[in-house]
């Protein structure tokens, strides 16, 4: 039985003809087409609604891995005009002939489905992918591509989700948590400085505050100086690095008002230490 | 407590707050049994809040003690004594007891002390609900309101009552001038273009769409729906139930004695400000009415903006008909009240 289907796949292959080759090709082109406009679509819609902005972006990726897996079925069953046997039967032998030849391309292309699946990090989120940070931009089958916060586009390939960690700044979510550090010196009015760090945090135009997206102002003791950290949620992930910046601008302005100055000591990474 | 007559004036004045005017008979009867729990009324601007604790005074009038905040607060000292010997006490516009800024809090926390030290007084407020929600996120003042009275929507038949209520039976007459059976929803339309420069026949063709008979077709409307049954509809539709927005619409549709459902096919405009154009609209928005004085200091602060781009938003807010300018206050245009909801909700501004 397997036998004949082999013979039958060799058969339609030896049939190949300058019409099925172009037909194949059309069929790509369109399925390339069709997943640009899609995507184009899909993300001017999710860009309409900012409240809605990271789930739209979700089906982007999905809406691709279908277009091009019907393209190739297409292809596959009406072009080459193979049963449903011969299809799995080919897809096994295309298996292990790329499993030895382009192990790391359909790593990727494993990963990537993975990725979509698992729901690993969506469009849109801010991860850390190895060295890279940034906003995921499009996630392809073989790669993912990441803005960073200098605006270089980074393309990292899917398979570092086996082999390395990858962390989610707001795991789908718009709003994502923001940390800032502010160090005083050992003798400053700590209550006043923390209130109005509160206050800096609260009266943010960046800030988001709800039941579960609480504002925390933690403090730390050093031997030279004491750490101040404020803990809030951005209500736009894009807008992380602006709202650190409005926060410790003015937070400063008026500790210099009311007399809260920097510590004089050199200060050490302290990474995580405050919480 | 309350005598029926009054009971009934408040109806006739105040449409659709029945279950809100009962919660606040109930906590003024709690109060005089010994029970007292502050109240909060919530709305949006022009939903009638001042008007309700208005009938609240009428019917207390002895025993009420009423204070209006107009602008905002800016220190301590400016907060009113309680020397009065009324033990209840209504605070109109409380959110004019804080400004978004660092150090803006102070006065509010003055006030919320103030309300809880004293156990003797119940105290009725009212709130901006933008302003309410923001505040009961950062400072929790949900605690010290424990009865929360939010106005509702009209509907559409008190809304007829509502507005019809400033004129005789029959004065007012509905025009219904949109025969929707007969008008296409979807027309090509040819326009000739540069035909001086050309002394050709060049056309620009473009879709039109007929909004009310899309919204025919898309709401069931029958065609034997009477021109005042598709207007208050639509009024209330447009308004979402608030009185003064309503009033507002009703207003500039009105050619008096004579109002058409061809009015009802206004248009829509998308809003486009950008980060601190949001901000300067929330502002708007949740104080209801501002200065120009009070807005500056809020924004030179929270912003860092100087006078002049304050003045080219401002203008940019006015140009887009997003806002008013009467006598100094800034706020919200009346029919633009529930897009600039709808926009600040999408960005999360409004929460």
């Amino acid at each position: 039985m397997a036998e004949d289907n082999v013979v039958s796949i060799i058969t339609n292959f030896e049939n190949i003809n300058p019409d099925t080759v172009f037909a194949s090709f059309v069929i790509i082109i369109f399925a390339i087409f069709l997943s640009k406009i899609v995507t184009f679509l899909l993300t001017k819609i999710s860009e309409m609604s900012w409240k809605y902005r990271l789930y739209l972006k979700t089906i982007i990726p999905l809406s691709k891995v279908l277009i091009y897996a019907l393209a190739a079925y297409y292809i596959l069953a009406s072009v080459f005009v193979l049963s449903f046997d011969q299809l799995i039967l080919l897809s096994g032998l295309i298996g292990a002939a790329i499993g030895f030849g382009l192990r790391n391309l359909f790593e990727d292309i494993a990963a990537g489905v993975v990725i979509v699946m698992e729901k690993t990090y969506q469009v849109g989120d801010r991860v850390q992918m190895g060295d890279y940070y940034g906003e995921v931009k499009d996630i392809g089958l073989r790669a993912t591509r990441l803005v960073t916060p200098d605006d270089s586009l980074v393309s990292a390939p899917n398979n570092l989700v086996f082999t390395q960690s990858v962390a989610s700044g707001n795991s789908g979510s718009s709003e994502m948590m923001a940390t800032l550090d502010i160090y005083i010196e050992n003798d400053a009015d700590v209550d006043l400085a923390m209130k109005i760090l509160r206050e800096a945090v609260v009266t943010s135009r960046f800030v988001y505050i709800s039941p579960t997206r609480p504002v925390v102002v933690l403090l730390n003791d050093y031997p030279f100086y004491k750490g101040l950290k404020a803990r809030a949620y951005v209500n736009d992930l894009r807008d992380e690095f602006v709202f650190r910046s409005d926060v410790t601008r003015r937070t400063w302005n008026e500790f210099y008002k009311r007399g809260i100055k920097p510590p004089k000591a050199y200060i050490v990474n302290h990474g995580n230490t405050a919480g | 407590m309350v005598s029926l007559d009054a009971q009934d004036s408040v109806k006739k004045l105040v449409f659709g707050m029945d279950e809100q005017i009962a919660a606040i008979q109930k906590a003024i009867s709690d109060f005089e049994a010994g029970q007292r729990v502050n109240i909060a009324i919530l709305a949006l601007p022009y939903a009638g809040k001042s008007e309700l604790v208005d009938e609240i005074v009428k019917m207390h009038p002895h025993d009420v003690t009423k204070v209006t905040f107009s602008s905002i607060i800016d220190n301590k000292d400016q907060i009113p004594l309680l020397g009065d010997s009324n033990k209840i006490m209504i605070f109109d516009n409380c959110h004019y007891l804080y400004m978004r800024k660092i150090g803006g809090f102070e006065v509010i926390e003055e006030f919320l002390n103030m309300v809880l030290s004293s156990d003797e007084r119940l105290y009725i407020t009212t709130w901006n609900i933008h302003s309410w929600n923001y505040l009961h996120r950062v400072l929790g003042i949900g605690k010290y309101f424990p009865v929360q009275v939010n106005i509702p929507s009209l509907n559409s038949a008190d809304m007829k009552e509502f507005l019809l209520s400033a004129y005789d039976e029959g004065e007012i007459q509905f025009v219904n001038d949109t025969d929707v059976k007969e008008e296409k929803i979807f027309q090509v339309i040819k326009r000739p273009i540069a035909k001086k420069i050309t002394h050709g026949k060049i056309n620009l063709y473009s879709l039109h769409i007929n909004r009310v008979a899309l919204k025919t077709l898309l709401f069931n409307r029958t065609p034997s729906e009477t021109a005042e049954s598709i207007i208050f509809k639509e009024i209330t539709k447009i308004s979402r139930g608030n009185p003064g927005v309503a009033k507002e619409i009703w207003n500039k549709w009105l050619e008096y004695p004579v109002i058409r459902t061809s009015s009802t096919n206004t248009l829509q405009s998308d809003i486009e400000l950008d980060s601190t154009g949001r901000f300067v609209l929330y502002m708007i928005l949740s104080m209801g009415y501002i200065k120009k004085g009070e807005l500056k200091n809020i924004l030179n602060l929270s912003c860092n903006i100087d006078d002049m781009m304050i003045n080219r938003l401002l203008f940019e807010l006015l140009s887009q008909d997003l806002i008013l300018e009467y006598d100094e206050y800034y706020s919200i245009r009346p029919e633009k009240l529930y897009a600039a909801v709808k926009y600040l909700e999408n960005i999360r501004l409004v929460w």
